[in-house]
């Protein structure tokens, strides 16, 4: 009876750790971290919004009090900014995260360079904390710009990565697709002119394959020399030539789907 | 006292460990799932399909152009990686 009630006890204990394991240290998701960033921005906007009142009249009053409330006003707007900040980098590398996970994307240098940010952000908040003064600002603020500068060009490279990797995936499964025809094409014992025709419009339809490799082929080179000058633009060009891709790989099926049918 | 606590303890570890299941059980159904507006491709095809039809080859190689055309569709452009705007110049030189 005694073991029985030692042994329960030990249970009851380990049974109550792990439950709290289990039930509360789930990772968040992108979708978590999306959340929050759309909460802190809300936040970040009403202090914005709290800052240009205060900095108008410390601008026209020039007293100390006035100075105080600015000063207090520039410390609610920076840590709001930097949660912000934190938020939007932590969503970003989850969604690559997930996108990996699916898309079987090797690199792991974004998630270095992403994890020093979001080392520098949680120290910076601190640093917001202890600020005393309006001249200390200043620099703060534009070592946070620098930050943020390179915490964007990473965003802009997870949205070329993801684009590039899913039109890379689809047109994967094309390629499978054209073994299969092919492969039907050569064992099938039909020999009429339907069968020939088919391979004709195989032989078309292959240079519009090809066309799309190199195409990937030139996105993947442009993704590669993304810089936080030109991240902006080139992920918006990886975009645009995505789009002709699909439409291309969409042209292909359509003529796929004529060549089964004709086949049956 | 002894004995009660000897009846209760086993009681309540055994109901402690059905909540846990249960608890558990939702928390796995929740983690799971990953939604987003950018619908990833789905994996890739498999190689073979056991189909009853005539033509089983024709109709698996339909259905994988059918998949790929889902996935083309459901393939747009995620606005929320674009980074937002902050003001970093607080203009406030003294």
């Amino acid at each position: 009876m005694r073991k029985i009630f030692f042994v329960s006890v030990f249970l009851l204990i380990f049974f109550f750790l792990s439950s709290t394991n289990l039930l509360f240290a789930q990772e968040k998701t992108s979708n978590d971290y999306y959340q929050d960033l759309l909460k802190n921005f809300q936040i970040y906007q009403d202090n914005l919004s709290i800052f240009n009142v205060k900095k108008s009249r410390h601008l026209s009053l020039q007293t100390v009090d006035t100075g105080v409330e600015l000063l207090d006003a520039v410390k609610n707007l920076i840590l709001s900014e930097i949660k912000s900040m934190s938020s939007y980098t932590h969503f970003i590398r989850s969604y690559l995260a997930e996108a990996t996970l699916i898309l079987n994307y090797q690199e792991n240098y974004l998630y270095v360079k992403l994890d020093d940010e979001i080392v520098f952000l949680r120290l910076a908040e601190e640093r917001a904390k202890a600020i005393s003064s309006l001249t200390e600002v200043n620099d703060f603020m534009q070592e946070l710009a620098l930050h943020y500068k390179t915490i964007s060009s990473m965003g802009y490279q997870v949205k070329a990565i993801v684009d590039i990797w899913s039109v890379t995936k689809i047109f994967e499964n094309l390629k499978v697709d054209t073994d299969k025809i092919l492969n039907y094409i050569n064992q099938t014992e039909r020999s009429d002119q339907v069968v020939f025709a088919a391979k004709d419009k195989l032989a078309v339809l292959d240079r519009n394959i090809k066309s799309v490799d190199e195409q990937i082929k030139n996105i993947e080179k442009m993704q590669s020399k993304i810089t936080s000058v030109n991240a902006k633009d080139t992920s918006e060009n990886i975009k645009n030539i995505k789009i002709k891709i699909l439409d291309e790989i969409g042209k292909v099926i359509d003529g796929y789907e004529n060549i089964v049918l004709s086949l049956r | 006292m002894k004995k009660i606590l000897m009846i209760i303890l086993p009681i309540f570890f055994i109901l402690s460990f059905f909540i846990i299941i249960i608890k558990y059980k939702k928390g796995a159904e929740n983690s799971v799932t990953v939604s987003s507006p950018t619908q990833f491709p789905s994996p890739t095809i498999p190689q073979e399909q056991i189909l009853i039809s005539p033509n089983p080859v024709l109709d698996e190689i339909d259905n994988d152009l059918k998949k790929i055309e889902t996935d083309i569709k459901k393939n747009r452009d995620d606005q929320r990686l674009n980074p937002p705007t902050f003001l970093l110049d607080l203009g406030i030189m003294e």
